[in-house]
């Protein structure tokens, strides 16, 4: 059959294979499907071409992102069985097809085909693009696996970093009327539905990349000095496989859900508010002293931070371990909120960097996940019980900003709020960051009725079962 | 089951070149453009 190149049994590296061939191939995919932290870029141009508001262009990215959390944890399962290149390809081709759906949407102003196109197949698209090189590489470095998903997830927050700047260049040069410079001008309909037809035909070359260089090792592989019992000999790592329907029945499953889903909350507050919240910590007498391009600077400032957490953090937990790493993140995360709901509005220094940091966590939280599932459940659906916990991410994604704009909204209207309106909401995350670290702390070992029998896994994973 | 032909470890250094500067070169890019942005924040 033409497309058996794509199953799991074609994907077997030889003896010889390059493990350090997985991590690009994993951020190929993730450097594309994450443009979808980069919608804001042309949602000003879809408002005008639709004529419509802010709150209906914004259901696109909403559709999207709910579409992420379902597909990953509805097809995580298939995920594990097909093996990560039929994933990638599929992930590929919805991610594509929902670049080319949404261009046909603008040129013809049916928003519904943006939202069926984008929102839906897109979403499909991100849902198992995530998801599909995790197993992968922590099989693959075993030895490293907080590194190795660190650097595939980095790719995620990457790809924003990417996809604001070229889709700016690129409709430029679609639209000689717009300005990349100038944060007013507004590109045309169809200088956007160009940039859907390129970033879609462009991201699927990149993702094939990936897909035709991912391979999974043959059984029984590990890396050349790796010692297995080293690894589990550690506090909270586990040699046992635990199946994905056993994960969800496990309370060590749901303590993490709370963790991720607390320590994302926490962040999307700072995130979803960054550009006003700079501008109202420093004003006085109804004006601020950031200027807008400062403020710009800022949410991308966040953004480095943000990619970086991702790796940084994850890699150290190889050292420290996952728990006193997620100790950190919501620990130290409650005492950098209380920082700035109490001194922050005292310096812009304080206050960036404070925030900064709070955002590395916010990365580090996503990038760490894996590796801790990994620990918990071992590798065996590894990646279907990581497809049913980016839930967390799903729900903080409708929590973190009701929370932040719940308050606000109490105080006072935008563009006249000051830093004490924020300390409610300030000190509501750090409540949600308390939850979350007791949740963390009470993540004890998985129980032995909940392991796999010895030798099913295995079957599992080479498509006997 | 035969046993698979290892592969050569020397043949593999162009595919990685390759394969890393796919990824590093846009997200360098992206990197060099975000560091552009972030400038005014220092510069007041």
């Amino acid at each position: 059959m033409a497309l058996s190149f794509l199953d799991r049994e074609h994907t077997v590296a030889k003896p010889g294979y390059s493990r350090w061939l997985i991590p690009p191939a994993a951020l190929a995919i993730h450097l594309c499907i994450g443009q979808a932290y980069a919608t804001s870029v042309y949602k000003n141009a879809l408002v005008n071409h639709f004529e419509s508001s802010l709150t209906a262009i914004g259901v696109i990215f909403s559709i999207a992102i709910v579409m992420l959390g379902l597909s990953a944890a509805v097809l995580g399962t298939w995920v594990e069985r097909a093996g990560p290149r039929a994933a990638m390809f599929a992930s590929a081709c919805f991610w594509a097809s929902g670049f080319l759906v949404g261009a046909l949407g603008i040129a013809t102003s049916q928003l519904w085909l943006v939202y069926l196109g984008y929102g839906f197949l897109g979403g499909i698209g991100l849902g198992i693009g995530y998801i599909s090189p995790v197993s992968t590489l922590i099989k693959w470095f075993p030895d490293r696996p907080g590194l190795a998903t660190g650097m595939a997830i980095m790719g995620f927050g990457g790809g924003a970093l990417v996809a604001s700047p070229l889709s700016r260049q690129l409709m430029a040069l679609y639209d000689s009327g717009y300005d990349p410079a100038d944060p007013t001008s507004v590109a045309s309909g169809s200088a956007v539905t160009s940039l859907f037809v390129t970033l879609g035909v462009g991201y699927f070359l990149v993702m094939m990349l990936g897909v035709f260089t991912v391979k999974v090792p043959p059984p029984g592989w590990t890396p050349a000095g790796f010692d297995a019992g080293a690894v589990t000999a550690k506090p909270m790592v586990s040699a046992a496989d635990v199946s994905a329907a056993n994960a969800i029945r496990t309370p060590q499953f749901w303590f993490l859900w709370i963790a991720l889903f607390c320590n994302v909350t926490a962040g999307i507050g700072i995130l979803e508010q960054a550009a006003p919240m700079i501008q109202d910590f420093f004003r006085s007498g109804g004006m601020s002293s950031v200027a807008p391009t400062t403020a710009a600077g800022f949410v991308a400032f966040l953004s480095l931070f943000n990619m970086a957490g991702r790796f940084v953090w994850s890699s150290t937990s190889d050292y420290i371990g996952r728990k006193p790493t997620y100790v950190l993140y919501l620990g130290v995360g409650m005492v950098l909120y209380v920082l700035l709901a109490t001194v922050g509005h005292l310096s812009t220094m304080i206050f960036v960097l404070v925030a900064a940091v709070i955002i590395s966590f916010y990365g580090g939280g996503f990038s760490t996940a894996p590796a801790y599932l990994r620990d918990l459940f071992g590798t065996f659906q590894v990646g279907a019980i990581h497809g049913r916990l980016l839930t967390a991410w799903s729900a903080a994604g409708i929590a973190g900003p009701l929370i932040i704009n719940g308050f606000l909204d109490a105080q006072g209207t935008p563009g006249e709020l000051v830093a004490a309106d924020y300390r409610p909401a300030l000190f509501t995350m750090v409540g949600v960051l308390a939850v979350g670290f007791v949740a963390n702390i009470l993540i004890r070992p998985v129980a032995a009725r909940f392991h796999e029998p010895a030798g099913s896994a295995g079957a599992f994973a080479e498509g006997k079962v | 089951m035969p046993e698979p032909t290892p592969e050569p470890t020397s043949s593999q250094v162009p595919r990685l070149v390759v394969t890393w500067l796919v990824v590093t070169v846009p997200l360098a890019y992206g990197l060099f453009q975000t560091i552009r942005s972030v400038i005014p924040l220092f510069a007041g």
